[in-house]
């Protein structure tokens, strides 16, 4: 579009000077013509003689690009004409005197033709033949007009107008097939590329784009995809990771409860051994139920944001609800458990979320506090936020490894020897729980294996 | 039958080890990777029943670490995980067969049943011994057309001998691959255990079948 809106203009442009310059020079020579003649026009007392034989202004006879003149002494007096003109003639005006006046109009044989008129005062005859009369009178102006032909002038005009056209139109169509054709070839890589993204699919995520390196245009966007390729395929690379350990800690419990089913059934036994095998199942079960119910918190966790329904919470209290199903187990596990909590912290939190994340805390604790051990669990306020912080003693982690303890199914290795008894979903999910209350949590492991987690929940 | 079991899930060890030794193997259990290794190197076992995901030194590294050391013992895999590129690996490491949690406690069985007889090179599940005819799939013994009832360890006894049937069995043999690492080493266990074998076997009128060799050890079946 934009080619042929160039073209059309310096096609008219072109046109425009060329016509100027030629009307121009057809105006410079008609100009000339009319100052010779009245060089050779002469007074003679009231007659008027054209010192020139026909024959060497020939352009006066002839009939191919036909030129005529006239002479007027006023509009009613005609002094001469063109023999070209035989009886006709042609139309008359003046101008200022010695000016040339330049006009357009329909010469007498019915062609287009342009006329200058000029309007002067003749020279007198010479002095040597007529001295007295020069003296006598100034001579009355007279007026020339010269008429020529633009026949050729505008068949070579239309000549230029169609040359102008066609070439503007050619040359439009042969740009835009050239145009087409450079895009056609410049987007090829952009081609390839859709044609490797299109092949990419969440198996080979693993895949990089790859252009031409002379491709610099293209060479950011390349770059980002590849990017966004890369934390797509972690991204799966996580999901997969997930899924075969949510496989393994589901599995490994089924099996063990299918096993001792199973086992069990193959004889008859005593009561005491199928109370046994039940309470083992019954176990199983229940940390099957737990880790179930950390999966589903996870996954609807992941795929929306968990409105949060806030009431007024006594954290004490609620720390006190969710101790009361362990103690049993923590007295078992002869824990030492010390409360350093104040009177009662009201919080406006989510009570079912905010419950999650201490059972999952608290049982973590009574879960791997060494036999006979210290489990602390302590409230304070601080700057307007409440510090739930809960210390047991007989970790073996470091601090790095304490502060990987929130990793999906992350497990120190000495917990490993609990499979199927603990999940490493707990603290996760806890984490996710707490940043959606608008808190934090914190893991600490400390010389003598002393590990905290600090919990930071702000008062809304 | 002597099994190892390299299981850290303390519920499903337990009740695996007490079935199989229902079923009349001789079995040896450990929690953690290391332990096991230790185990594996230790004795001669029929087959190696091996968690992956372990404590301390994993089953896949188990397993490697005892084909390096050049020890042909049978190894069945037991894991959660079930994608292709797992069970591909596993078998590659140099295990023998793979199993997934969960799985039947039957089809536990008739695997390890079938690595031991892959271990003896006996293909039929039916050995025939003269008049002797011995079912390791349903573990049913029967003599001239009677059935005969065996404990766990004289079925395991009779079994070993039978898939080493015409060869001459050591004592010591015997006493790894039918006894576990707790069992009291007397010394005339295995003896004891021989004779009861025979008085149930060799009735009034039958030829005998357990031939002694003194000072080295029993054989079933063939010449004397």
């Amino acid at each position: 579009m934009s080619t042929a809106g160039v073209l059309s203009v310096a096609g008219i442009a072109i046109y425009v000077l060329v016509r100027a310059s030629l009307w121009a020079e057809f105006d410079g020579a008609m100009a000339d013509k009319a100052r010779t003649m009245t060089a050779m026009v002469e007074q003679d007392e009231d007659d008027i003689e054209l010192e020139f034989k026909e024959p060497v202004m020939s352009e006066f006879d002839r009939t191919e690009r036909l030129e005529h003149y006239q002479i007027w002494r006023s509009s009613d007096q005609v002094l001469l004409r063109s023999p070209s003109l035989q009886t006709g003639d042609l139309p008359y005006w003046t101008g200022p005197l010695d000016t040339l006046v330049y006009r357009e109009a329909i010469l007498p044989n019915g062609r287009p033709g342009r006329l200058v008129s000029l309007t002067y005062r003749p020279q007198p005859g010479h002095e040597d033949e007529r001295p007295q009369r020069t003296a006598v009178s100034p001579n009355a102006p007279i007026t020339l007009i010269i008429g020529r032909e633009t026949t050729a002038l505008d068949r070579t005009l239309s000549r230029l107008r169609t040359l102008l056209v066609t070439v503007g139109v050619l040359a439009a169509a042969l740009s835009a097939a050239v145009l087409r054709w450079t895009v056609y070839r410049g987007l090829s890589p952009l081609r390839a590329l859709a044609g490797q993204i299109e092949e990419i699919d969440e198996q080979d995520l693993g895949v990089r784009l790859d252009v031409p390196r002379s491709m610099t245009e293209l060479m950011p966007v390349v770059f980002r995809l590849n990017g966004l390729l890369e934390r797509l395929d972690a991204a799966f690379a996580r999901e997969r990771a997930f899924t075969a350990d949510a496989a393994h800690e589901l599995r490994t419990p089924l099996a063990g409860l299918l096993s001792i089913l199973e086992v069990t059934i193959t004889r008859t036994r005593d009561i005491a051994a199928y109370q046994k095998a039940i309470g083992k199942c019954l176990s199983i079960a229940r940390q099957m139920r737990t880790m179930v119910d950390n999966l589903l918190w996870l996954a609807r966790l992941e795929a929306a944001p968990a409105p949060v329904e806030r009431h007024a919470v006594c954290v004490e209290e609620l720390l006190l609800e969710c101790w009361e199903p362990l103690a049993v187990r923590a007295s078992e596990r002869q824990l030492h458990v010390t409360w350093q909590c104040r009177e009662s912290t009201v919080l406006s939190t989510d009570r079912d979320k905010l419950r999650h994340v201490f059972v999952n805390v608290l049982e973590n604790a009574v879960t791997y506090t060494n036999t006979g051990g210290q489990v602390t669990i302590e409230s304070l306020s601080q700057n307007g936020a409440v510090l739930v912080r809960i210390t047991n003693t007989g970790s073996e982690l470091s601090q790095e490894e304490a502060e990987q303890a929130f990793a999906r199914f992350w497990r120190g290795d000495s917990a490993r020897k609990d499979t199927g008894q603990h999940y490493g979903l707990g603290l996760s999910l806890s984490q996710r729980i707490v940043a959606l209350l608008g808190g934090s949590i914190q893991a600490e492991s400390q010389a003598g294996g002393v590990f905290t987690i600090q919990l930071t929940l702000p008062d809304n | 039958m002597r099994l190892l079991l390299v299981e850290d899930y303390a519920p499903l060890r337990e009740s695996l080890a007490e079935g199989l030794a229902e079923a009349g193997f001789a079995v040896d259990s450990a929690a953690e990777g290391e332990e096991g290794l230790w185990y594996a190197r230790s004795n001669d076992y029929d087959v190696i029943i091996l968690d992956l995901m372990l404590p301390k030194v994993d089953g896949l590294t188990i397993l490697k670490t005892l084909r390096q050391l050049g020890n042909p013992v049978h190894v069945l895999i037991l894991t959660a995980r079930d994608t292709l590129p797992d069970r591909v690996r596993g078998l590659d490491f140099g295990a023998d067969d793979y199993l997934v949690k969960p799985f039947a406690f039957e089809e536990l069985l008739a695997r390890v049943r079938a690595l031991i007889r892959r271990r003896y090179e006996v293909k039929n599940p039916l050995i025939c011994i003269a008049d002797l005819e011995i079912d390791t799939a349903a573990r049913r013994v029967r003599r001239a057309g009677n059935t005969i009832k065996l404990t766990a360890r004289e079925y395991a006894l009779l079994e070993f001998l039978a898939l080493r049937a015409g060869e001459l069995v050591a004592r010591t043999d015997i006493w790894e691959h039918v006894y576990d690492f707790h069992s009291t080493a007397q010394s005339n266990v295995v003896d004891v255990c021989i004779r009861r074998l025979r008085t149930k076997l060799e009735g009034p009128g039958l030829p005998p079948l357990i031939h002694t060799h003194r000072g080295q050890g029993y054989m079933l079946g063939g010449c004397v």
